[in-house]
């Protein structure tokens, strides 16, 4: 190397090195922000991975879905469907024939308007991988189109839950353009074109990084207020920024430092340092929040017995309170709630859960065991470490079970595994992957209504969920809430569904818990509480 | 010596294949299924089937690798089961905020280490060494997250000086990009930092106990041409090795730092990758990392012969 090379080098390494000083002393953090007075910058629940709302069940696709597109129902916050795309809609007396007219002026993103053919598209591949459309599926729908406005909906008996269903806050169906739509239900579409108030920006988009999303000005919101997610969807910024910040710590302090002006998933052990900044606020998104769960499989030794099933639920009923401290830490981010048909919910139900309070667990225990012929056999219980809720609630699980003489392998993983090892109907004595508990949790939202509690489906014959618990009375049941036509019968339908349950038990529930969110109270204002993160309606204050 | 970089750089293509069955065959036997990732946790096992059908997951292990290896050789690492995006696109996109926290972060390394490792050897066994080692002990001690979270909370959360997260292109904005990369650098920094100011302070005290370096002091060398002039140029190869080793590392395992200060980097694209298993994305990574490691370590032994004129290859 000769000298000039090295005096070069030395140049270059010290001239870099007082850059990064000068940056370290001198850049404030004022100039090292984005600017823009209408951007929002929010920090999503996780990365947005999957653009199609119907390939996957992912809540950030569905936070993604709301923005971009929308929907034909809505609901408004005393969780009644109401029109949203449609301009008017008739149920004939029978309850077999439905018209749905479309709002005028409807428009895509791509500049073409939103017509019946559009809907009935969308409504078809949606009803293919949704509960409330397999169900109306299996009443017979045949959906139709009149004209460029106007569509129908014809049933073979009449189904209660149709514009609920369609209007659902977490799963609805999001009207796309008939080409999208035509997608086979099983393979992902390739655009993210919607008639929603805000438009998805693919050229910015970083997978694990970066979203960004603009203004649709064609859009046209109702003219109703904005009551829950029915009413007007008024775009207020005119941007939206989502980064992904995967440290839920870093989140927390960008948050404090106003380089975000919210963020949707903090961590519970972070909530008091939001709490203690006066320009913070944190806010629940959902009243009934989440249900921590516990699945069995009940196919494979031991937990196919009902007695060793209802002696691993009672146990972690006894001593709900522990689990959801465990989970979620502070008590103002849980509820103790003994009926798995969800607390606060309009078919909340207390039948049957006495046998939860005042009893004695080990000796009660014991019985159950006794009378299911449990011999020692180890219950297999799948620990997602990388799950701190889930991770936490099993440890406690385990601990439980031991203390009561279940004998526990338990086996630590990773949550990708647990997703294959679901999938896995032989137990762990026949098959390596096997197991006999596996965590999980739902939105409360779901799990309130029969219909749309997926683990709650005991159809024989293995194709329900994993676990794949058996019980046609049961079944019965949970089906027979969709031909109810008053709340008087869908409550009574919901206790009768209890009282089974309790007798079956296919999962265990763990109460319900809050995930607040938190967001600066100087930059926003306007936040739409109902569940699912929305964007609409929200105001930037500078 | 050309003969020699193209001798390495063919024996690349066996390593590279090597490498690329055994990712392959790990992720074939380990756990975890896209599919069921994919269609999210509602999803029944009888739509997770269908989905691995579509995807091709059920096809023999044999058919998979060999149409994978057959694109990867045309240049195409095939496209995230996701996000649909090509996999060389993703890497792209996430190569810059590495490189750049790599430099940013050697930079910090060389500028601290060094020095340090030479003032250390120069005053061996005095206030100053001692000092030195206590540095180099706790830097090398102390976890990354913990200097980055302690970072965060004075320089960016209570002194607002510095932003708390995210990268921005030297290329689009110079300065802004300084402020995001002073914290990063320095936590990732001060752990290696301590390494190889250890490594430089062995190595320079082996040098400066040889008899040239006497006869040099003999003759009334003063010490910084001597420790600067002499000493430092032998010592280097040591020094210099662990530097190539601490790239290679940076490159891929900064991780924690990429999480911790949400920098796009492909750290962060390999773990979500593994996390989610994103087949394609992890292979593709993978075989890239490799590749950049046989880089990296060929740089290492060709600068051998420049620090010691003994060294030459054929």
């Amino acid at each position: 190397m000769t000298k000039t090379n090295t005096d070069s080098i030395r140049r270059s390494v010290l001239g870099a090195a007082l850059a990064l000083t000068a940056g370290f002393i001198v850049v404030p953090a004022g100039a090292l922000h984005a600017e823009g007075g209408t951007v929002l910058k929010s920090v999503p629940s996780s990365d947005l991975a999957i653009l199609d709302p119907i390939w996957t069940t992912a809540q950030i696709t569905g936070e993604h879905s709301f923005l971009i597109y929308d929907t034909l129902f809505s609901i408004d916050s005393s969780g009644m469907a109401q029109p949203q795309m449609l301009e008017s809609y008739s149920v004939s007396d029978d309850g077999l024939s439905y018209t749905f007219v479309l709002r005028d002026g409807l428009t895509f993103h791509d500049g073409t308007p939103v017509e019946a053919a559009d809907c009935v598209a969308s409504v078809e591949r949606w009803s293919k991988r949704r509960p409330d459309g397999e169900m109306m599926n299996a009443y017979g729908a045949k959906w139709a189109v009149v004209d460029a406005r106007t569509f129908t909906l014809t049933l073979d008996k009449p189904y209660s839950n149709v514009e609920a269903g369609l209007g659902d806050n977490a799963r609805p169906a999001f009207i796309m353009r008939q080409e999208d739509a035509a997608t086979d239900a099983f393979e992902q579409i390739k655009t993210a074109v919607g008639s929603g108030p805000y438009m998805f920006d693919e050229e910015a988009w970083r997978p694990g990084s970066k979203v960004v999303y603009h203004k649709f000005a064609e859009y046209v919101p109702r003219s109703e207020p904005s009551d829950g997610f029915a009413g007007g969807k008024v775009a207020g910024p005119d941007t939206i920024e989502w980064t992904v910040i995967p440290d839920s710590a870093t989140a927390v302090n960008a948050l404090i430092a106003g380089e975000v002006d919210m963020v949707i998933s903090p961590t519970p052990d972070l909530l008091p340092l939001l709490d203690a900044d006066p320009n913070i606020e944190t806010m629940t998104l959902s009243p009934i929040g989440f249900q921590g769960m516990l699945r069995f499989n009940s196919l494979a030794t031991p937990t196919d017995k009902a007695g060793v099933r209802k002696a691993i639920n009672l146990v972690v009923q006894a001593h709900q309170e522990e689990y959801l401290s465990a989970m979620v830490g502070l008590p103002e981010n849980y509820r103790v709630c003994l009926t798995p048909m969800v607390c606060g919910s309009p078919y909340e139900t207390m039948v049957g859960t006495e046998q939860f309070t005042d009893v004695d667990v080990k000796a009660k225990v014991a019985e159950y065991l006794e009378e299911a012929g449990y011999a020692d056999e180890p219950v297999v219980v799948l620990d997602p470490t990388d799950q701190q809720a889930l991770h936490s609630m099993i440890l406690v699980l385990a601990q439980q079970l031991r203390d009561v003489g279940i004998n526990v392998d338990l086996q630590a993983t990773d949550w990708g595994t647990v997703s294959k090892r679901r999938t896995t109907k032989a137990g762990p004595a026949e098959d390596p992957n096997g197991y006999n508990i596996f965590p999980t949790w739902w939105g409360a939202n779901s799990m309130l209504n029969p219909i749309t509690n997926v683990p709650l489906n005991t159809a024989p014959g293995g194709e329900n969920w994993y676990g794949w618990p058996s019980d046609e009375t049961l079944e019965s049941l949970r089906l027979s809430f969709a031909d109810a036509r008053t709340e008087e019968e869908k409550q009574k339908i919901v206790d009768d569904i209890q009282q089974r349950f309790f007798d079956v038990m296919p999962y265990v529930w763990v109460g319900q818990y809050f995930a607040p969110m938190g967001y600066r109270t100087d930059r926003i204002d306007g936040i739409v509480s109902g569940g699912t993160p929305v964007y609409w309606n929200i105001t930037l204050k500078d | 010596m050309l003969s020699y970089i193209l001798r390495r750089l063919a024996a690349t293509i066996p390593t590279l294949l090597i490498v690329s069955l055994f990712i392959f065959s790990l992720l074939y036997i380990g756990g975890g299924d896209p599919a069921a990732m994919l269609a999210g946790g509602e999803a029944s096992a009888v739509e997770v089937e269908k989905i691995r059908e579509t995807l091709g997951l059920n096809d023999p292990y044999l058919s998979r690798y060999m149409d994978w290896l057959t694109a990867a050789l045309q240049g195409d690492l095939g496209q995230s089961l996701y996000s649909q995006k090509p996999v060389t696109e993703l890497i792209l996109q996430r190569v810059e905020p590495t490189a750049m926290l790599t430099v940013t972060t050697m930079i910090v390394v060389l500028v601290l280490s060094i020095p340090l490792g030479i003032l250390a050897a120069w005053q061996a066994g005095r206030a100053t060494d001692r000092a030195v080692m206590i540095f180099a002990v706790v830097g090398f001690s102390v976890p990354i997250f913990v200097v980055a979270y302690v970072g965060i909370y004075f320089f960016s959360v209570q002194w607002r000086l510095l932003p708390v997260q995210g990268y921005t292109s030297p290329f689009e904005d110079f300065p802004d990009f300084l402020g995001h990369m002073v914290l990063p650098s320095l936590a990732l920094g001060l752990t290696l930092s301590a390494l190889v100011a250890r490594i430089t302070r062995a190595s320079m005290l082996e040098v400066l106990s040889q008899h040239y370096i006497r006869t040099a002091r003999a003759k009334g060398l003063g010490d910084r041409p001597m420790l600067l002039r002499h000493a430092l140029k032998n010592a280097a190869v040591p020094i210099v090795t662990v530097i190539g080793l601490a790239v290679a590392t940076l490159i891929g395992g900064v991780v924690v730092t990429e999480t911790v200060f949400a920098i796009p980097g492909v750290g962060r694209l390999t773990v979500d990758a593994i996390l989610r298993r994103d087949f394609p994305v992890i292979q593709g990574v993978l075989l890239v990392f490799s590749f950049v490691y046989v880089l990296v370590n060929l740089a290492v032994d060709l600068s051998y012969s420049l620090f010691d004129p003994r060294i030459r290859y054929r």
